[in-house]
This record gives C-alpha cells, structure tokens and sequence, in this order.
C-alpha cells in the first residue's frame, strides 16, 4: 500500500467499529418529537369534524329553507279549492259590530220564534272583500237600517288568516257547492297564486360557474429547519400562475346577506431550479457509490420530490458525479377540490352590485405533481411527497354583479385566499401557501 | 438478522414506536460516531444524531430493500451534517491550489496501537473544512467531484484541503508517538529507580 494512503487507512480502520454510547437523552427528544409529530396528525379528524359540521350546516339550511317555502305553499294550495266555492257564509269575517236589536215592530218576521236568528244578518259576503280585508259589502251598517252602530268593524283583515281559515270544517265556512265557482272566485284564485309567487321569490337561489387565474406561492414557519435557510428558500423557490374555478350555489332571501356553498377546484404551484451542485438541494437518499441504493432525492420547502424513476431524466451517473445537462425547473402542482361556506355581504344594491365576502374552505388534496421544465419541453418527474389531505383554508373577497336580463348575471371577483392549517407532513417546514386572483363568471337565478 | 431488521423496517413504517426504538437501538452507537467524525462537538454530534433519526423515520418508506439499508441510514446522517456545516460554517475556502502545490505527507511507519478514541480527537481538532474533505474522501470513499459539489467548493479546494487534513494528522500521530515514547521512558526510569 502506498505510504501516501496510511494515513487514510490508519482512519479509516481505526474507526471502523467505533460505536461510542449516545446520552440517553438524545432518544428522550427523538421520542418526544415523534410523539408531538404523531398528536399533530392526530389533528386531522378535527379538521374533518369541522368540514363535516360545515357541511351538515349548508345541508340543514338548505333544507329548512326548502320546508319553509314548501309549507306556506301547501297552505295556499289547500284552502285555495274551497276558498272559490262560498255559498252561503254566516258572518264569515266575524265583525265585531253589534247590531241593536231592532224592535219587534219594524223586523218582527211572522212565525219566527227564534229571537238569535232574527238578530242574524245573512249576507252573502262578496269575496272580493276577503282580500281587501274589507267588511262584507252584503253587510249593512246597522245604522241603514236601525238607525245606529254600536260599535266599529273589526281593522282590515290579514288575508294568510282568511286563507287559512277558509278550510271547509273550519267552522265558520259552510258546505261548498264545488261545481260552480263565480267570477269572484276566479279572481280569489289568481290573487293567491300571485302571492304564493311572491313568497316564493323572497328566497331567490341562484347557480352559477366561476374560473379565473391566480398566483399561488407560499408563506412557511421553521420547524427543525435552520434559520439560515430562509433565505435559500427565498432566493431559489418562487410562485407560479396557476388557476381555480367551479360551480357556486347561493341562498338570496332578498337581504343583504346572502350564503355561498359550491364545488371548486384549485391548482397550486411554485417552482425551483434543478441546480445539482448545491447539496442542500441534493436530500436524502443521494447515492455515491453504485452498491448503496440508486434514488436521489431532492426536496423544496413543502417536502421530498421523488422522482418516478430512479434519477432524473437526462441526469446521467458517471464514475466522476452526476453530469447534469443544463439547468432547468422542477414545477410542484397540487390539485385540490374545495367545498366553500362563503357569507356574501351586500354593500351596494343598485344595478351594479358589490359584495364583501368572506369564508371558510375545505381543501382536500387530490394529488401533486412535478413537472421538469426544459425550455419549451415539459415532462413530469414526479411527486412531492409529505402532503396533508385535508386542509382548511380562509378567503376574503369583493364580488361586482350586473345583470344581463332577468335571470343572468355577470360576476368578477377579486380575491385572496390564505391557508390556515399547514398542507406539509414535512419535519423541517410548515408551509401556507396562499393566493391572488381574480374569478370571472355567469350567476342564473331561479 | 436479516427478517429482524425487515421487521423493524416495515413497523417503523407503520411508526411503530416499538420499531422506531428497536431501529435507534440497533443503530445508534454506529451512528453516533459518524456523527462525532463530522463534528468538533458532542453536543453538535447529539444535535445532528437527533435530527438524523426524524429523517429516517419520516423518510423511512423511500427505502426500497434495494443495498444496504445501514449505508442509506448512514447517509442520511452525512447528508445532515454536511447541512449543518454549510449553514453553520458557510464553507470559505481556504485555498484553490492546483494539485502540484500539495504538500506531502512524509512516509513514516505506524503501528496499530492507537486507540480509536484517540484518532477521533486528532480528528475532532481539525478545522471544520478539513474535517470535513477527510471524512469525505478517506472513510466514506467520496470522490474530489462529489465533495466539492456537496460542499460548494472547487475539487482543487478539496483535494488542498485532503492533502493539508493529512498533514496535519501526520503531524499529530507523530506527537502522539513522541508522548507515548516519553511516557515509557519515563516508566523505565521509575522502573530503573526501584
């Protein structure tokens, strides 16, 4: 052996089996760590607790909207049959006029015993006056024909209480005659439906699809990464355009505040330079010597990019190192579906209208990607690994509607959103990624 | 021995924290003295074994049974104190030289009768950088390419640095030789007094 080498060999062999005892400690904090680390992830059924309260929360709006529509709607369409058919109704308004009781003489119908029914006015009220609340025209003040009133009629009458009552077996309706309903009738009818209409429209639900561009990057908190790192990250990573979109559905009950729920879907995308002689870019699993394992790594503030195949395309091992053939970019992408709780707030209700907007996603993860950017040539790597699956995540935006016609509308809707809880599994970094943008669509109103 | 790591391997991939313990246990020691090799401290040492294990358990499934799995393990700790060094350190380079402006080490004989403890601290007194390009190339077997682009140096810079780290350790193996010879002069002396 060379006398050059001893020194090498001296080393090499002398601390081969070197195997000094590690303080107890050090597996104290490695077990605490990992411990902190698993109750994190532990986490996630909360986060899916509240996607899922959100969710029911949407449904039993949604629902309880539908039953209150639907009930006063039911009403109407039962008593509107009967309500066309009155023959014959006692006092069916019951005024609270008291009639004096005419004297014998003047009224005093022969063979009549019954002194109540005499006192009786039968009128056969003109249903017009049902919805006008006014008395019953056939009802003659006491004074045409006594002389006197004792007493004022009753304040207009709300039609919902006459609708509802107007049920045969109310008690206050007589038997109806179903086969000839008058002109009066008809026009009752109509006058229902008209309001049933209006009822209906206080509760305006509205459709629609949005899409547009957004620059997406990320903010990130140090975990066990070192500090001297931040600006590495800085330097070399950077945001990317990508874009978002989806179908909205809002719940307008003619107030200024208005819900928003829908399905999205989102892409998310930075970028970092494949440069490979930086070895804080070249992770774990780098390999030197063909006998050990074959993956190379590399990673960017979210986590490890791992390759689909064992190296790189066109990253080729020599005895000498990796030769690299140029640089280029590693785009990461992840692809989210979303579920919104967006509360829209009317801040001008004029033609064109502006909302604030504020809410509450659930992210959940479909997938991630890496692409390989060569000039004009795109190929996919891989993945980044180390992702959460379900996320949440806020949004603050302002929405400018105006109509094209009675039932469309166009919408632009700058925004930003920012990501609450961490997308990462990573040790070393907690990454936020947020976004600008702008959302651009059509809203139908049914 | 082998199944029984295979075992720990997939429960650790299940983080198993009975698997997590076999696996440090296992390998701990071995790799506490990469670690010590790498650094001028025990502390910096216990720093980079702690961080080093995260690693392997969260990367634990990039392992594919594919060559050695203590050599994956062992680079990961290397990977992570390269790390360490270059943030901490920032790698200034001592020198660029050309190959011909290396300085020799002298041949001289040695024999085996040096402890491992005391070459870790001939190594432990070396500056980082040279520590570091020793460690690199005569125990882990890196190439000059290899070592400047995991340290962001020239390979001139590397192969300088090899050529003064050896040097130096010459130096120091023969200071240690002189203070054993001194020491059993002195034995024979007291020994001669008796």
């Amino acid at each position: 052996m060379r006398k050059l080498d001893q020194i090498d060999d001296l080393f090499r062999s002398g601390l081969e089996d070197y195997e000094p005892i590690p303080p107890v400690d050090v597996w104290d904090r490695i077990e605490k760590d990992l411990t902190a680390k698993s109750n994190s992830r532990r986490a996630l059924p909360i986060f899916l607790k509240i996607a899922a309260g959100i969710s029911l929360l949407i449904g039993l709006s949604w629902a309880g909207l539908k039953l209150f529509i639907s009930d006063d709607r039911s009403d109407i369409i039962i008593t509107q049959t009967p309500a066309i058919n009155i023959v014959e109704p006692e006092i069916a308004l019951q005024p609270q006029a008291k009639f004096e009781k005419p004297s014998s003489q003047d009224h005093e119908v022969p063979g009549s015993t019954d002194v109540s029914h005499k006192n009786n006015i039968s009128v056969e009220p003109n249903t017009e006056d049902l919805i006008t609340g006014m008395a019953p025209s056939g009802i003659v003040p006491a004074e045409k024909e006594t002389g006197s009133i004792v007493s004022d009629f009753i304040p207009p009458v709300d039609y919902r209480y006459e609708i509802l009552n107007l049920s045969p077996g109310a008690g206050n309706l007589p038997s109806a005659d179903l086969q000839q309903p008058s002109k009066n009738d008809m026009i009752i009818q109509q006058n229902l439906l008209a309001m049933a209409d209006e009822d209906e429209k206080k509760t305006d639900w509205i459709i629609g699809g949005k899409l547009g561009p957004q620059y997406t990057y990320r903010n990130f908190d140090l975990l066990q990464a070192e500090s001297s790192r931040i600006p590495e990250y800085m330097e070399k990573e950077s945001g990317l355009l990508a874009y978002t979109g989806g179908v909205n559905v809002e719940a307008d009950r003619g107030g200024r505040l208005t819900v928003q729920s829908g399905l999205f879907y989102s892409k998310i995308a930075m970028t970092r330079p494949y440069v490979s002689n930086e070895s804080d870019y070249f992770d774990i699993g780098e390999t030197y010597n063909s006998n050990s394992t074959d993956q190379l790594n590399k990673s960017n503030t979210i986590g490890t990019i791992v390759f689909e195949n064992d190296l790189p395309q066109n990253l080729v091992r020599t005895d000498e190192g990796y030769v690299e053939p140029g640089p280029y970019e590693l785009e990461t992408q992840l692809g989210y579906v979303e579920i919104p709780f967006v509360v829209k707030y009317k801040i001008i209700d004029r033609k064109l209208g502006v909302n604030i907007n504020g809410g509450i996603w659930a992210d959940i993860l479909m997938g991630t990607k890496v692409y390989k950017m060569d000039g004009n040539q795109i190929y996919v790597e891989g993945i980044n690994e180390d992702m959460r699956t379900l996320t949440v995540s806020s949004s603050l935006s302002f929405g400018f509607t105006y109509p094209i016609s009675n039932k469309l509308s166009l919408n632009c809707e700058p925004f930003f959103r920012y990501y609450l809880s961490q997308v990462n599994t990573n040790i070393e970094t907690a990454v936020y990624p947020y976004s600008l943008g702008i959302l651009t669509g059509v809203n139908y109103y049914f | 021995m082998l199944n029984s790591v295979e075992d720990i391997i997939r429960g650790c991939r299940q983080k198993d924290p009975g698997a997590q313990r076999s696996l440090y246990e296992m390998f701990s020691s071995r790799m506490y003295g990469v670690c010590l090799r790498y650094c001028g401290s025990r502390d910096d040492a216990q720093d980079i074994l702690h961080e080093g294990f995260l690693k392997i358990f969260e990367k634990i499934r990039q392992f594919e049974f594919r060559g050695s799995f203590e050599g994956w393990i062992r680079r990961i700790m290397v990977n992570t104190a390269l790390e360490r060094y270059r943030n901490q350190n920032k790698f200034v380079s001592i020198r660029d030289d050309s190959i011909e402006d290396y300085e020799k080490p002298e041949d001289f004989d040695i024999s085996e009768d040096i402890t491992a403890k005391e070459l870790m601290e001939m190594i432990e007194d070396l500056s980082p950088q040279y520590r570091m390009v020793f460690n690199m190339y005569a125990i882990e077997g890196y190439s000059h390419k290899e070592i400047a682009e995991l340290l962001g140096i020239t390979e001139g810079t590397s192969k300088s640095n090899l050529s003064r780290a050896r040097v130096i350790l010459q130096e120091k193996i023969k200071e240690f030789y002189k203070q054993i010879d001194k020491i059993g002069i002195k034995y024979e002396k007291v020994g001669s007094n008796r």
